[in-house]
């Protein structure tokens, strides 16, 4: 199939995702990060290196990541789910980037997608092993490497 | 009481916004619970105003939670009321009412 470089409507977004069979897709706001956050300092959003402390699970001094197979980045493997937040993101016209992988092969060691037990058609990337954070801040960095685009038109049609 | 635990930053989100614009009814469902197909309706039109508030202050640079954008915490919002409407049974409601924001 001819990779989508950018789509015109949300029909054609939703066929691509349909047709990728087992591929997981994460929207972004155009011009973040695919995996990793800006600083925050403050709140229960706010980050480690770029990860966000609500996204894994950290030791208590905050340099170690434990494996929890129920927390990891948010990923999308169907339509039906990737749909309500690609929609909130894209509201009022905001141009939002999907990125999305097709094979876990393309995924680092220590890292694996879990589906979400509370919500089917969900994923987590979730760490495996224990890490140090700089260790996941650098799995997550090949990640985006390995992350297709679909960037949104929308705005400029 | 609607609590969400995984994205905790929901609830403030939520609290931020009823008490800049009260809602009352909005309040009472997250006081006591969504129990029928019409508070799921109001309640998911609601979502989606919310949204449409957090858009409109990233817009003008309006500070929120000490934050002048928070739209990359939709994704969040997201998950945390697909996740309440599938566990309480009006997944369906939250499905229809967003296509038809959309």
């Amino acid at each position: 199939m001819e990779p989508l470089k950018q789509y015109k409507c949300l029909t054609d977004l939703r066929k691509f995702i349909e047709t990728l069979d087992g591929a997981k897709a994460r929207p972004t706001v155009k011009g973040n990060h695919p995996t990793l956050y800006k600083t925050e300092n403050n709140g229960k959003y706010r980050t480690v290196m770029g990860i966000r402390i609500c996204d894994y699970q950290f030791s208590v001094d905050e340099k170690w990541i434990l494996p929890n197979p129920q927390m990891g980045l948010s990923f999308s493997a169907t339509w039906e789910n990737l749909k309500f937040v690609h929609n909130m993101m894209a509201r009022k016209k905001k141009p939002v980037d999907v990125f999305w992988i097709l094979s876990e092969a393309d995924i680092p060691p220590g890292l694996k997608f879990e589906p979400d037990h509370d919500n089917p058609g969900h994923y987590f990337l979730t760490a495996t092993e224990k890490m140090l954070v700089e260790q996941l801040v650098t799995k997550l960095t090949l990640v985006s490497y390995r992350l297709t685009v679909i960037r949104d038109a929308g705005k400029i049609l | 009481m609607i609590e969400f635990e995984r994205y905790p930053h929901i609830n403030e989100i939520l609290a931020f916004y009823l008490e800049k614009s009260p809602e009352p009814k909005i309040s009472h469902l997250i006081e006591n619970g969504i129990t029928n197909e019409e508070e799921a309706e109001e309640f998911s039109k609601f979502i989606w105003r919310l949204v449409d508030n957090i858009h409109d202050d990233a817009e003008s640079g309006n500070v929120v939670l000490g934050r002048t954008d928070n739209t990359d915490l939709l994704p969040d919002l997201s998950y945390e009321i697909t996740k309440y409407m599938r566990k309480i049974g009006f997944y369906s409601i939250w499905e229809r009412v967003s296509d038809s924001e959309n």
